[in-house]
C-alpha cells in the first residue's frame, strides 16, 4: 500500500515535470544542447 | 542439451540488435566524423522524416547529460529529470539493459572471460553504494554550480571547474570516452602532420604536452575494461550514477519479474546467470522489483522451468 502511494506520488511529480519541461519547449533545447554535452564528453582532448 | 531446448525463443535474440542500433545511433551521433558525413548524404525528405525516430532514440540517452547541462545555464531542467523518473517507473531499468550503448560493451567483455572473479554478498552490498555517491557528487557540483550562478557569485567556481563545467561526470565517464573521445583522440593524432614519420622523441614530446584529464580518462576506461572481463556489468552494478539513479525510481516502479512458485525447481539457474547479481531466489514470488535489475531477462532465458514472466502492475 505505502509503496503504491510513492509510486503515485513520483508519477505525478514526473508527469508534472515533463509537461513543465515540454510547455518551456525543453524538447527543442535538449537536442541542441548535444553540441554541449559532446563538448563536455571532449574534456581533455589535447 | 535438447534440442528443443536449443531452439527456444531466448529473449537476448532481441535484445542484443536492439543495443547494437543504440550503441551505433550513439556512436553516429557523438562522433564529429560520421555526423559530418551522414548530414552531407542523407537528403532533407529522408532527413525529416527520422527526426522523430532520432528524438525518441535522443532522448533516454540524452537524459542525464541534459540535467547536467541545464544547472550550468543555469536553467531547472524539467524535461530530463521528467523522463529520468517516468522512464524507469513505467520500464525498471530496462534502459540499462536495452538501451545504453555502455552495458552492451559490458556485455560483450563478460564473455571474453569464461571463469568470473567470486565477490562475495557482504563486499558486493558495500561497493554498489559507490555508484550512489557518485550520482550524489555529480549532482551536488551540477545543482551548486547553478546556485552560485544565480546568487551571481559563480563566476571563479565555473572557472575553477574549467574542462567539467557543463557536464561533470561526462568529462570522466568511461562511455562517453569510448565512445566520443578515444574516436576523436585517434582521428587528431591519425591527421596530425608527419606523425607517422616523426621520432620515438617528437611523439613523446606530444603525448608529454597532453591535458592529464586525457590520462585520467584513458586510467578509468582500463579500469573499467579490466574489471568488466572478470565480473560481469562490471561499470553498472558499482560505479554508474545513471543506473543509480534509475534504480531509486525503479524499485517502486511498476515494471516487474514474477516468480511462479509451482513451476520454479530453485536450480539457482537464474541466480548464477544475472548480470547484475540480483538473489532472485531471496525476492517474493508475485512480483520483484530489484533495484539492480536491468529487465534484461537472462533470468528468464536460463530458467529450465519457464517460472519468470514479466509483470507490469
Amino acid at each position: 500500500m505505502r509503496s503504491r502511494l510513492v509510486t503515485a506520488v513520483l508519477l505525478m511529480i514526473g508527469l508534472t515535470s515533463l509537461a513543465v519541461g515540454l510547455h518551456q519547449g525543453q524538447l527543442g533545447e535538449m537536442l541542441k544542447l548535444v553540441v554541449e554535452i559532446l563538448g563536455a564528453c571532449r574534456a581533455g582532448l589535447p | 542439451m535438447r534440442l528443443g531446448e536449443r531452439l527456444r525463443f531466448k529473449v537476448l535474440w532481441v535484445r542484443l540488435p536492439v543495443q547494437v542500433a543504440f550503441a551505433v545511433f550513439a556512436w553516429a551521433v557523438g562522433s564529429e566524423v560520421v555526423r559530418s558525413a551522414l548530414s552531407d548524404r542523407i537528403p532533407e525528405g529522408v532527413r525529416v522524416a527520422l527526426t522523430p525516430l532520432y528524438e525518441a532514440f535522443s532522448l533516454p540517452l540524452l537524459s542525464f547529460g541534459a540535467v547536467q547541462v541545464m544547472f550550468s545555464k543555469p536553467y531547472f531542467p524539467w524535461l530530463p529529470l521528467g523522463v529520468l523518473i517516468l522512464m524507469p517507473l513505467l520500464l525498471g531499468g530496462a534502459f540499462c539493459g536495452w538501451v545504453c550503448p555502455f552495458g552492451l560493451v559490458m556485455d560483450i567483455l563478460s564473455y571474453v572471460k569464461r571463469r568470473r572473479a567470486q565477490i562475495s554478498p557482504r563486499t558486493h552490498v558495500q561497493t554498489r553504494r559507490v555508484k550512489y555517491v557518485v550520482l550524489a557528487l555529480t549532482l551536488i557540483v551540477s545543482g551548486s554550480l547553478a546556485a552560485a550562478l544565480l546568487s551571481e557569485g559563480g563566476g571563479e567556481y565555473r572557472a575553477a571547474l574549467g574542462a567539467a563545467v557543463s557536464a561533470p561526470y561526462y568529462s570522466i565517464s568511461p562511455a562517453t570516452t569510448l565512445f566520443v573521445f578515444v574516436p576523436e583522440l585517434l582521428v587528431k593524432f591519425a591527421e596530425s602532420p608527419g606523425i607517422a614519420a616523426a621520432t620515438w622523441e617528437e611523439q613523446w614530446s606530444v603525448i608529454s604536452a597532453t591535458p592529464p584529464l586525457l590520462y585520467l580518462r584513458l586510467a578509468i576506461v582500463a579500469f573499467t575494461v579490466l574489471g568488466g572481463v572478470y565480473i560481469s556489468r562490471f561499470w553498472c552494478r558499482y560505479f554508474c550514477p545513471l543506473g543509480a539513479m534509475i534504480s531509486v525510481f525503479s524499485r517502486v516502479g511498476f515494471l516487474g519479474l514474477r516468480r511462479d512458485p509451482v513451476k520454479c525447481g530453485k536450480c539457482r539457474e537464474c541466480v548464477e546467470r544475472c548480470p547484475m547479481a540480483v538473489r532472485i531466489l531471496d525476492l517474493p514470488w508475485e512480483k520483484f522489483t530489484d533495484p539492480d535489475c536491468t529487465m534484461c531477462l537472462a533470468c528468464r532465458d536460463a530458467c529450465p522451468g519457464r517460472a519468470i514472466r514479466l509483470r507490469f502492475s
